[in-house]
């Protein structure tokens, strides 16, 4: 490879865009949102310890994102700073179900927690684990970019290995993400019958994040027939 | 591969050694044992002339089509 430097600089500026983005996500978005989950569920704790201590165990659990047909009135609100009237409603609620549960162990409440039942629990676990192996991926595969051009052998078959993987998870983690919402929606449903609720069951598929991750597997197969015909390339004599 | 190298063949009846031969051709001695051991994917026709002109033979002396046997 006759001029590397360009490319170097180029990943290396990629690079460092991914960890800034990552950062940023992080500070902005993840961290607050871990402290608010964290004091809530410090909260629940709590509240669940005190009932379990008056011997009257009972289940909490979380409804998060259910999507409603018709939005919730919140009220109006006069702005005396602006003179405006505004009309608040909610398409979104966030529902903590209380229910009694004679019986239950305190571990078995815990993986109840989430929707009411230990496989969505589980189901958003493997969800909060695929964006960090997806991070991990990314890593991965800019420094071994970075390897297999100082090394002269960009078409490496690890980084194509990579790149699938990549977009395996993408779309993995966008279905289970849909598949928990359909499932929290399902329970929701439940949970409001007779409340004059309707809570939207049908399953949302968010059709950018899957036809990204096809985009990667594209790029894959792309740096997959790259790697063979350089194969091919190197064994014609 | 149903495509057979009979490039050894063809050395030791000119007597040459494959060190002479990747010389004479000009291209490595690693890159003739991958042609000689029948691991390449292709072959240049200047590789196929060179050759073809050291070892004093025809193409067809040192490329030989034996189709695979039915599984």
């Amino acid at each position: 490879m006759q001029n590397k430097r360009p490319l170097l600089q180029r990943l290396l500026v990629i690079y460092v865009a991914f960890f800034i983005v990552l950062a940023v996500s992080i500070a902005h978005s993840l961290l607050p949102n871990f402290t608010k989950g964290f004091g809530q569920g410090t909260e629940l704790g709590k509240e669940i310890a005190a009932e379990w201590m008056q011997g009257n165990p009972c289940a909490f659990y979380l409804l998060s994102d259910v999507a409603v047909h018709a939005p919730v009135p919140l009220g109006e609100a006069d702005s005396t700073a602006t003179g405006r009237r505004v009309q608040a409603t909610a398409g979104c609620l966030e529902l903590l179900v209380v229910e009694e549960a004679p019986g239950a162990t305190p571990l078995g409440m815990a993986f109840r927690s989430i929707g009411g039942t230990p496989w969505l629990y589980a189901l958003t676990m493997l969800n909060a684990l695929v964006y960090p192996a997806i991070i991990v991926l990314m890593c991965i595969i800019i420094r071994s970019l970075r390897r297999s051009i100082r090394n002269e052998c960009t078409l490496d078959r690890r980084n194509t290995r990579y790149l699938r993987a990549i977009g395996v998870l993408t779309i993995l983690s966008e279905l289970c993400g849909d598949l928990s919402a359909w499932w929290m929606n399902r329970r929701a449903a439940e949970v409001l019958a007779g409340t004059g609720l309707e809570v939207d069951t049908g399953f949302a598929v968010s059709y950018g994040t899957i036809i990204m991750g096809i985009l990667v597997l594209f790029a894959a197969e792309v740096f997959a027939i790259g790697q063979q015909l350089s194969e091919e390339q190197k064994l014609t004599i | 591969m149903a495509i057979i190298i009979n490039i050894d063949v063809m050395m030791a009846k000119r007597k040459m050694s494959l060190g002479e031969l990747a010389e004479r051709v000009e291209i490595t001695p690693a890159n003739l044992s991958i042609l000689k051991n029948g691991k390449a994917r292709a072959i240049r026709f200047s590789t196929l002339e060179a050759v073809c002109r050291e070892l004093d033979c025809q193409p067809g002396d040192i490329i030989e089509y034996r189709p695979d046997p039915e599984p």
